[in-house]
């Protein structure tokens, strides 16, 4: 028993839900001519409680996600196709059409036009001139006749359809996902004692990555909330990490470390499991000594932790950007996955102090010299730069080095811009 | 020196182990890294940074030359591990680092919002084993804290310092060697030992820290764009 799903004016957003959909209902369905779905729902009826329950849970279902279909449910996939096709041509409300028996679909389908069925149409205009307007009359024909001036293909596409030859397809391919939710025994309101349960369902997770041979790099722990009083949202907790992994305790130590910063708005009597995305596992050897590989893993697996706790931006990579204005030429940024290009080189001579300030200070001017606790000795200098005139940050600086008297050295510069000179402290030398 | 231990009874019997004569060096660090300052490697205990020890730095003020201090040394440890600056006191400026021959990308900087988390990261990043370096600025840090870090350094492969405040001179503090840092003359730094095992230099060492400045001369003539002279460093 098949069905067909062809909504009518196709719609790119409705694939996932529509495959998502149909997948609850059968493992075995193949995309057809003129985006239609085709589902063998034979192996499902019975679970599903028959073909009205069936026809229920489908039509609530399309309501709800507002897709406009022309369903029907007949004994071969083409067939129930063609019934859907001709709903279509005819602008018909989206409706349902029943081939249930082979009496029954062979009544319906000989009435349809012979332009519907795909390997038909070259012969269209031929069949016409014969008075062949319907796949009935096309059938009347003598078979070996219509074999040697058309082409067999039209006979298997008319014996597909009317359920008397076998169908072949290829069939989705859905992309595995992990889905799990338990329901807890009783409203919980520590994340302490959600612990077993959040270990219990991450094992069963390690465990199904295992049997795929997949890696995770990143998950989706949701934590469902009742409340007698109001409604919340569910709390989510969105876990990426750089190494994919399948190791039950890196990613308990990974959620454990977001758990402890989250408060828990109300009690949570669910807990779900998602993975979003997943990777193919990489197989390395084990080695008895520590090499480069092991202990890239390590760097990794230690920055994830960090990024759990401190948050994203606070772990930050330096790379450096080719610029000659120093606030532009460094850069930190925070990164996933490490930078391995080689960064732009520049030479600053003795001009590159070990520490920037985060904006230039301001210097006061006090007989012609600059003031910092006291007046600043000019000791190098100048490191001229004219530069950043393409992004409306224009710098014409003359930068030197100076110390007071606690003998530091500060990097200042002088703004080149206008007459009165401007002083600004931008960096000391660590 | 060995006239006056001569004095002393059954002081040429050989001292069990742990227990060392404070003329001699005590057991030496055997994983050290060398500072490549020549006057300093001479005085630090085994001849450089010990690694898997705590280093105590103490310095009033960043800029200080703390880090042109430390960089020799961190450039000579292995290239492809990590270094970690935990909470620095500015922006740490990549193209110094570069200019000391370390990679960029080698860099991390952690930013923590309160202090557990920062010796929280300091932990963590210790416990990895897999980082080349540690850099923390993580004062003030309490005595358990302290006592918690030195115990997590002991067996790792990683060269840590702990930069603190001069204020901290007073306290107590586990590191087996810690320095205090005060700069002499531009470019220049004095070092004193305040704690390290054998033996400690009388006076503080000076070091040179920075190119020297050029000549008066050529800095006169270094203001070419028409602007006013500035009076100069007398």
């Amino acid at each position: 028993m098949w069905m067909a799903i062809s909504p009518s004016p196709w719609q790119d957003e409705w694939q996932a839900p529509l495959l998502s959909m149909a997948a609850a209902i059968t493992p075995a369905m193949s995309w057809y001519e003129q985006r239609s779905l085709l589902l063998d729902i034979q192996a499902s009826l019975q679970w599903l409680g028959g073909i009205r329950a069936l026809k229920r849970r489908v039509r609530t279902e399309l309501i709800e996600l507002g897709i406009d279909a022309h369903v029907a449910i007949a004994i071969s996939a083409p067939g129930a196709w063609l019934l859907t096709m001709h709903m279509q041509r005819q602008m018909t409300p989206p409706t349902w059409r029943y081939g249930l028996s082979a009496r029954r679909l062979m009544q319906r389908l000989d009435a349809l036009p012979i332009g519907l069925l795909t390997g038909a149409k070259p012969y269209q205009v031929w069949l016409q001139r014969l008075g062949c307007y319907a796949l009935g009359q096309v059938r009347a024909l003598d078979r070996n006749e219509l074999a040697t001036r058309t082409h067999p293909d039209l006979l298997l596409a008319l014996d597909q359809a009317y359920g008397q030859a076998p169908f072949t397809y290829h069939p989705v391919k859905l992309p595995p996902q992990f889905y799990e939710r338990i329901s807890l025994p009783r409203l919980i309101e520590h994340v302490t004692a959600l612990q077993w349960h959040l270990q219990r369902l991450l094992t069963q997770l390690c465990q199904w990555l295992k049997q795929k041979h997949l890696a995770i790099t990143e998950l989706e722990c949701r934590l469902h909330h009742r409340d007698r009083r109001r409604a919340w949202q569910p709390t989510v907790l969105m876990l990426a990490i750089a190494e994919p992994s399948d190791d039950i305790d890196v990613l308990w130590r990974w959620l454990q470390t977001r758990l402890e910063r989250i408060d828990l708005p109300a009690p949570v009597s669910d807990i779900s499991l998602v993975s979003r995305t997943l990777l193919i596992r990489n197989q390395h050897n084990l080695s008895l000594f520590v090499d480069e590989h092991t202990s890239n893993q390590s760097v990794l697996k230690t920055l994830d932790l960090l990024r759990a706790r401190l948050g994203q931006a606070q772990v930050q990579q330096a790379s450096i950007r080719a610029d000659y204005r120093p606030e532009a030429a460094n850069n930190w940024q925070p990164s996933n996955d490490p930078v391995t290009s080689l960064p732009g080189v520049l030479d600053w001579g003795a001009h590159c102090p070990a520490w920037l300030l985060s904006a230039p200070k301001a210097l006061k001017i006090r007989h012609d010299q600059p003031q910092l606790n006291g007046p600043l000795h000019l000791l190098q200098g100048p490191y001229r730069i004219e530069t950043g005139w393409w992004d409306h940050s224009f710098a014409m600086r003359d930068y030197f080095v100076a110390s007071d008297q606690s003998a530091r050295r500060y990097w200042i510069y002088r703004e080149r811009d206008n007459v009165a000179a401007r002083w600004f402290l931008h960096g000391l030398f660590g | 020196m060995t006239n006056r231990t001569l004095s002393v009874p059954g002081a040429d019997k050989p001292l069990p182990s742990g227990v060392w004569r404070a003329t001699e060096q005590a057991d030496l660090p055997t994983n050290i890294c060398h500072s490549h300052h020549q006057p300093l490697d001479q005085w630090l205990p085994g001849g450089g940074w010990p690694i898997g020890s705590l280093i105590e730095i103490l310095t009033d003020a960043p800029g200080s030359g703390e880090l042109a201090l430390v960089a020799p040394g961190l450039a000579a440890l292995p290239t492809q591990r990590p270094i970690v600056l935990i909470n620095p006191p500015g922006i740490p400026n990549a193209l110094a680092w570069q200019q000391w021959q370390i990679a960029s990308q080698r860099l991390w900087w952690l930013h923590a919002k309160s202090l557990p988390d920062a010796w929280w990261s300091a932990q963590t990043v210790l416990h990895s084993q897999s980082f080349a370096a540690l850099l923390a600025w993580v004062d003030p840090i309490d005595d358990s804290a302290l006592r918690r870090l030195h115990a997590r350094i002991q067996d790792t492969r990683t060269l840590t310092f702990l930069f603190r405040p001069q204020s901290a001179t007073r306290l107590f503090s586990p590191s087996p060697l810690r320095l205090r840092l005060t700069s002499q003359s531009p470019g220049c730094i004095e070092i004193d030992f305040l704690k390290s095992k054998g033996r400690k230099p009388a006076q503080s060492i000076a070091l040179q820290i920075a190119q020297p400045a050029i000549s008066p001369l050529h800095r006169e003539s270094a203001y070419v764009d028409g602007h006013q002279p500035l009076t100069m460093a007398r």
